[in-house]
C-alpha cells in the first residue's frame, strides 16, 4: 500500500509504501533481476538476451502513475492523498561485475544521454513537478542489488530538502541580484583548496560547508538549469568530470568506493530558472577507509550535522588521487 | 554518438525503454584519426 500523509509539524509528505518491504533483497548472483533474460533462462526484468542501457518502471514503487486509494483517511490537520508519481530503474550496463569507474567514456556519455531524455520526458507529465535522478551505491548505503544501476523519482510536488535549496536560492536571488550556487562557486574558486577537478564546463569539489568527510560537489560552472539545456559538449565534459571523480573515490581507499548521489536541477514548474542551477552531490559514508558516518542523535533528531574533518584537507586527499588528469576515454 | 529508443510495455503494464547508440560520422572520423 503506498500513500502520502502530511506533517504538519515539519510541513512535509511522508509516502507509506508497505509493499516494497517484499521487494527482492540481495539475490544470489545467478538470479539477478537486473541481468539480461539468458536463453532457456529465468525471465528477469529485462527479458532480451542483451542490453545496452535500459530504463524501467520499478516493480515496487514508492510514487505510482496509477495510484490506488489511500488506505486510511486523513483528517484537517493530516490530510492523506494518493502517492502519484512515476519511479523508474536505469540500468547502467548489462555487466553484473561491471565497476563503472572502469568503463570508458562513451559508457558515461551514454548515461548521461538517458538521463537527459528521461529528465526531458518525465519532466513533460503535468502530475510532475519535480524528477530526481540518483544512485544509491554500496551496501553500506543500503543497496538491495549489487548490479550497476540507479533510480529516477518523479515527484508530484517539490521535495523537502530541494524546496529548501530552492527557496534560499530564490532569496539569495532576490536580495543580492545573482545566483546562489554561481556565488559560492565563484568563491571556491577563489580560494581553489577546495577544488578536486575541473574542465570547461563542470567543477568538483568539497563545499566548505560540507556535511560528509568526501561529499563532494559537481557545479556546472555556468548558470546551467538541468539536462534539458545539455548539448553534446556538456555532455562530454560531465561525463569527464564524473569518470575522473569516481575513479578518485575507487583509488582512494583501494575499493569500489559507496556513496548517494543526487542529482538536482530545476523543477519541472515555470519560473524557477533564474534560481535553479545545475549540481551533483554526493555523500559518501566513509570517512575514513575503515569508519562510517552514521546520521546519529544531531544529525537525526536535530537536523545540524557533524563533520569530523576539515574539508580543505578531504579536498587535498582526493586532489591527490590518482586519476591527476579528467578521464578523456 | 546518435540515441535510438525503443519503449515496450511489459506484461503487467509497466513502462520500459530500450536505449541504443549509434556512432555518427563525428565519432567515425574521430576514431579514423586516432588509428593513423
Amino acid at each position: 500500500m503506498s500513500e502520502m500523509r502530511w506533517n504538519p509539524i515539519l510541513k512535509e509528505w511522508l509516502i507509506t509504501a508497505t509493499h516494497r518491504q517484499d521487494r527482492t533483497f540481495n539475490p544470489p548472483e545467478d538470479y539477478c533481476p537486473l541481468c539480461p533474460t539468458e536463453p532457456g533462462g529465468f525471465e528477469t526484468e529485462v527479458p532480451r538476451p542483451d542490453y545496452d542501457l535500459v530504463v524501467f518502471e520499478n516493480k515496487f514503487p514508492s510514487l505510482e502513475r496509477a495510484p490506488r486509494e489511500p488506505v486510511v483517511e486523513g483528517t484537517e490537520l493530516t490530510p492523506v492523498t494518493d502517492s502519484k508519481g512515476i519511479c523508474e530503474v536505469v540500468l547502467f550496463t548489462s555487466d553484473h561485475e561491471g565497476v563503472m569507474s572502469e568503463k570508458p567514456l562513451s559508457r558515461f556519455i551514454k548515461l548521461i544521454k538517458v538521463w537527459k531524455d528521461r529528465y526531458e520526458d518525465l519532466s513533460s507529465k503535468e502530475f510532475i513537478d519535480y524528477v530526481y535522478i540518483f544512485e544509491n551505491k554500496g551496501e553500506e548505503v543500503g543497496v538491495t542489488l549489487s548490479h550497476p544501476h540507479g533510480q529516477i523519482y518523479a515527484y508530484p510536488d517539490i521535495p523537502p530538502l530541494i524546496e529548501k535549496e530552492l527557496n534560499n536560492s530564490k532569496e539569495h536571488l532576490e536580495k543580492e541580484g545573482s545566483c546562489l550556487y554561481c556565488d559560492v562557486l565563484k568563491q571556491e574558486i577563489e580560494q581553489e583548496e577546495s577544488i578536486i577537478v575541473q574542465n570547461d564546463s563542470f567543477t568538483a569539489l568539497i563545499p566548505f560547508f560540507a556535511r560528509y568527510a568526501y561529499e563532494v560537489n559537481i557545479y556546472a560552472n555556468e548558470h546551467i538549469t538541468s539536462f534539458a539545456e545539455f548539448n553534446e559538449k556538456l555532455i562530454k565534459d560531465l561525463a569527464g568530470v564524473l569518470k575522473t571523480l569516481i575513479k578518485k573515490y575507487d583509488n582512494l581507499f583501494g575499493f569500489e568506493f559507496p556513496y548517494i548521489m543526487a542529482i538536482h536541477q530545476k523543477p519541472a514548474v515555470e519560473g524557477t530558472e533564474d534560481y535553479s542551477h545545475f549540481h551533483i552531490e554526493f555523500y559518501p559514508p566513509y570517512r575514513t577507509k575503515d569508519k562510517l558516518k552514521y546520521l546519529a542523535g544531531s544529525e537525526s533528531g536535530a537536523g545540524a550535522f557533524i563533520n569530523g574533518s576539515l574539508p580543505e584537507e578531504k579536498a587535498e586527499e582526493l586532489r591527490n588521487t590518482e586519476p591527476f588528469e579528467i578521464c578523456e576515454e | 554518438m546518435k540515441m535510438k529508443k525503443e519503449e515496450v510495455k511489459k506484461d503487467d503494464g509497466r513502462l520500459m525503454y530500450y536505449y541504443t547508440f549509434e556512432e555518427d560520422e563525428e565519432d567515425k572520423s574521430k576514431k579514423k584519426e586516432e588509428n593513423k
